[in-house]
């Protein structure tokens, strides 16, 4: 497993930055589903890195990474469901 | 190593507790008590026996691991019961915005909740995981200060990350905005409030790790404990990357 110190720094450096970029796309004057899919791209792409470095699922086994499929696939019934009601 | 060390009553006791203590949904509040005694009775002895190294399991080496093989079983613990609380906060999140989605009348980004407090709480938690990080890189390669300063540090932010939220809803109970605020107030309170209490369980957890590093109890070779902890806050910390925007930025 690569852990180095310089590669979580850029890792930070690179959250750091997506979160600035965030607000300050919020503070923009901008159509509501273009602000709401750029904000949430970010925020995808945010929790991506932690995942992938900090709890470094890049280096882990396919297998244990396809845990995150289960949830999602139910989020997405719940979320399905509900846009019927 | 005794074959006793394979097989410990903790877990069972544990599950007992948590099992008792539901019941008192519908029990009332005798169950509550007598499962949560049996609830912290079982952790404080799993603790114990982890403290002082009376739990440590060998894989068994001709054992059938697939599709996990080299996974510790406690980490596949871990991720199991970190699938269960993406299910748990995607479901807050995704009735967040399907509520959201059907109003008509939401407050604006930065009208009731400050995006200042917001970014500085997202700020904090992104460098609690970092200094999480370096401190588990530091043991890996047996450096014991490097943990213990890690480990002070990510507690210290994780403290300031609470003192932040509760200044946060302090101000906003002052200005009237409560959990009686409709389903702005409603699912700000629930959704930030089940988040806050995931940090303060972490605070636990952190203030458990760094007594046991104060005695030497991580090595080079011994640091599951800390990278399967360090599995869980990193997991509050992607919580608060949706729970940030979704709640303060957009409008």
């Amino acid at each position: 497993m690569d852990m180095k110190p310089r590669i979580y720094a850029g890792v930070f450096g690179a959250l750091a930055t997506a979160t600035l970029i965030e607000v300050g796309i919020a503070n923009m004057t901008i159509a509501r589903a273009t602000l709401t899919s750029a904000i949430l791209a970010f925020a995808s792409f945010k929790g991506l890195l932690i995942a992938m470095y900090y709890m470094h699922l890049r280096y882990e086994r396919r297998s244990v990474a396809a845990f995150a499929i289960p949830p999602v696939i139910l989020l997405l019934l719940l979320l399905f469901a509900m846009s019927l009601g | 190593m005794k074959e006793e060390a394979n097989q410990s009553s903790r877990p069972f006791i544990v599950g007992l507790g948590l099992g008792i203590l539901l019941l008192g949904l519908a029990l009332g509040l005798v169950a509550y008590v007598l499962g949560a005694v049996v609830l912290i009775a079982g952790l404080g002895g799993w603790l114990r026996d982890d403290f002082y190294g009376r739990f440590k399991v060998e894989e068994e080496a001709g054992g059938e691991q697939w599709p996990f093989e080299g996974v510790g079983r406690v980490k596949l613990g871990m991720w199991l019961f970190l699938a269960s609380e993406t299910i748990l906060f995607g479901v807050i999140l995704a009735s967040y915005a399907m509520v959201r989605m059907k109003s008509q009348d939401w407050p604006a980004a930065g009208e009731i909740l400050s995006i200042s407090h917001g970014t500085i709480n997202t700020f904090i938690l992104l460098t609690s995981s970092f200094t999480l990080v370096l401190g588990l890189a530091a043991i890996r390669d047996g450096n014991q200060r490097g943990l213990k300063a890690g480990l002070l540090l990510t507690a210290a932010l994780g403290a300031l990350f609470l003192v932040n939220k509760a200044t946060e809803w302090s101000e906003l109970f002052s200005r009237g905005f409560t959990f009686q605020s409709g389903l702005p107030g409603s699912t700000y309170y629930l959704t930030t409030g089940l988040h806050g209490l995931h940090v303060f369980a972490g605070l636990l957890g952190l203030a458990y790790l760094s007594t046991k590093a104060f005695r030497g109890g991580f090595t080079a070779e011994n640091h599951d404990t800390v990278e399967n902890f360090a599995l869980y806050w990193h997991f509050v910390d992607i919580a608060w990357v949706f729970i940030f925007p979704l709640f303060y930025l957009i409008a």
